[in-house]
């Protein structure tokens, strides 16, 4: 797995100089305070989020994760893609799928937060998109 | 230069004692009616787009209204004495209404998401009181929509089922179009589309019995975007297939709020299921 790409740690780092500029996250990610596991094929990160900015990554983390999205490489292609295909547009919709996608942990975490998270993944579709042609 | 859209907005009571309620409606054209069934949790802004086509108000007259407990109609009396959950039966008992109240002769109805399982429900119930159905983002059954998350005093519940179902639409649609999508779901009351979602993927059901849907009575057409992950294009066709005589499309680069997200790419395929069935029912199109 290359760094740089999803889900390598240099990936989120460029991910969070991204999130500190956007202006939507300003307006709703002031009460994203959370620990969010990444994992692609069996490689993960954990992201610290605190006040809807990005404040950690690594492999793990003791306290464990309060949500986590995993998936194959083929899921996250997809959903990072510029346009994603039917059935890899959103998060929630792959999860419902029940194959190799899902999300982990709380249902009422992820219903509080939503709104700043898919603000989030739209920042790493994003990142994951650009330059590309 | 006057920038006045046509269409017109009223209020009408239907009902009577405690079953009473004020409902809002909008209409544009004359003609044959055609009335516009909103989604869960929604109200008939969802509709904005096809009221204001002069192509089709030119010789049709456009209705669109608001359920009520949805938008600018309020509830029914004593409506904080009840837990709100809709019925397809429900919404069509007050669709009914209304096209009665409005006198609007056999209407052609067309319905979204829980108003598309209304639309499928009146090709059902009350063939002989409709012209023509169009039932979107509909199949003879839904599951797993109905969740108690949106009404839990530790969730936003405007802001879940904003974000909730922004996701069912396409990548491919104008952003500000799914933005407003979002902004009118942020704006249902508490319950209300979980209640919704009662009638859609809980009540409502099909199955076994789509071979009473009588299409040689009332046309009746379905419609998918194929970006939509909980009516899926494979649920709806299965359904079209189902019912003899029934017509179907999947319709590209479209998710679940076709008329809202993309009102134009939308159109061909409603222009096309209004003109079959304007065909099979012997009346202009």
């Amino acid at each position: 797995m290359d760094d740089e790409d999803f889900p390598g740690a240099a990936f989120f780092l460029r991910l969070g100089r991204r999130m500190a500029t956007d202006p939507e996250l300003a307006v709703c990610g002031r009460f994203l305070d959370l620990a969010v596991g990444f994992e692609s094929d069996g490689n993960r990160q954990v992201i610290t989020f605190h006040e809807g900015q990005l404040v950690g990554v690594a492999p793990d983390r003791e306290d464990g994760v309060d949500l986590a999205f995993s998936g194959s490489h083929e899921d996250w292609e997809r959903f990072l893609s510029r346009e994603p295909p039917p059935g890899y547009a959103d998060v929630v919709g792959m999860d419902r799928r029940g194959d190799t996608f899902s999300i982990t942990g709380d249902a009422t975490v992820l219903a509080r937060h939503l709104r700043a998270l898919s603000c989030v993944l739209r920042l790493a579709r994003a990142e994951a998109t650009a330059g590309a042609p | 230069m006057s920038n006045t859209e046509a269409v017109r907005g009223g209020y009408v009571h239907l009902g009577a004692g405690d079953d009473e309620a004020r409902v809002y409606y909008e209409e544009c054209g004359e003609g044959p009616a055609l009335l516009c069934l909103h989604t869960a949790g929604a109200d008939s802004r969802q509709w904005r787009h096809l009221l204001a086509d002069e192509e089709i108000t030119s010789h049709r007259r456009v209705v669109a209204f608001d359920l009520p407990w949805h938008g600018r109609s309020l509830p029914p009396g004593r409506w904080w004495e009840r837990e709100y959950r809709l019925t397809t039966g429900e919404y069509a008992r007050r669709t009914l209404q209304l096209a009665e109240a409005l006198e609007l002769t056999r209407p052609t109805v067309v319905g979204c998401s829980v108003g598309g399982a209304t639309v499928l429900d009146l090709a059902w119930h009350h063939a002989a009181e409709i012209g023509g159905a169009i039932a979107v983002e509909a199949a003879a059954k839904i599951v797993g929509r109905f969740s108690d998350l949106s009404i839990r005093p530790d969730v936003n519940g405007a802001e879940f089922v904003a974000s909730w179902t922004y996701g069912l639409m396409a990548p491919q649609s104008p952003e500000a179009l799914r933005r407003e999508v979002w902004w009118i779901y942020a704006q249902g009351g508490p319950g209300v589309y979980r209640g919704d979602t009662w009638a859609w993927s809980e009540d409502w059901d099909l199955r076994g019995h789509e071979g009473e849907v009588d299409t040689a009575r009332c046309p009746l057409w379905i419609l998918c975007g194929e970006y939509d992950y909980v009516c899926t294009p494979e649920a709806a066709l299965a359904t079209a297939e189902a019912i003899p005589g029934a017509e179907a499309a999947v319709m590209a680069d479209l998710g679940h709020f076709p008329m809202s997200e993309d009102y134009g790419r939308f159109r061909p395929y409603l222009l096309k299921a209004l003109d079959d069935i304007a065909a099979r029912s012997g009346r202009p199109s």
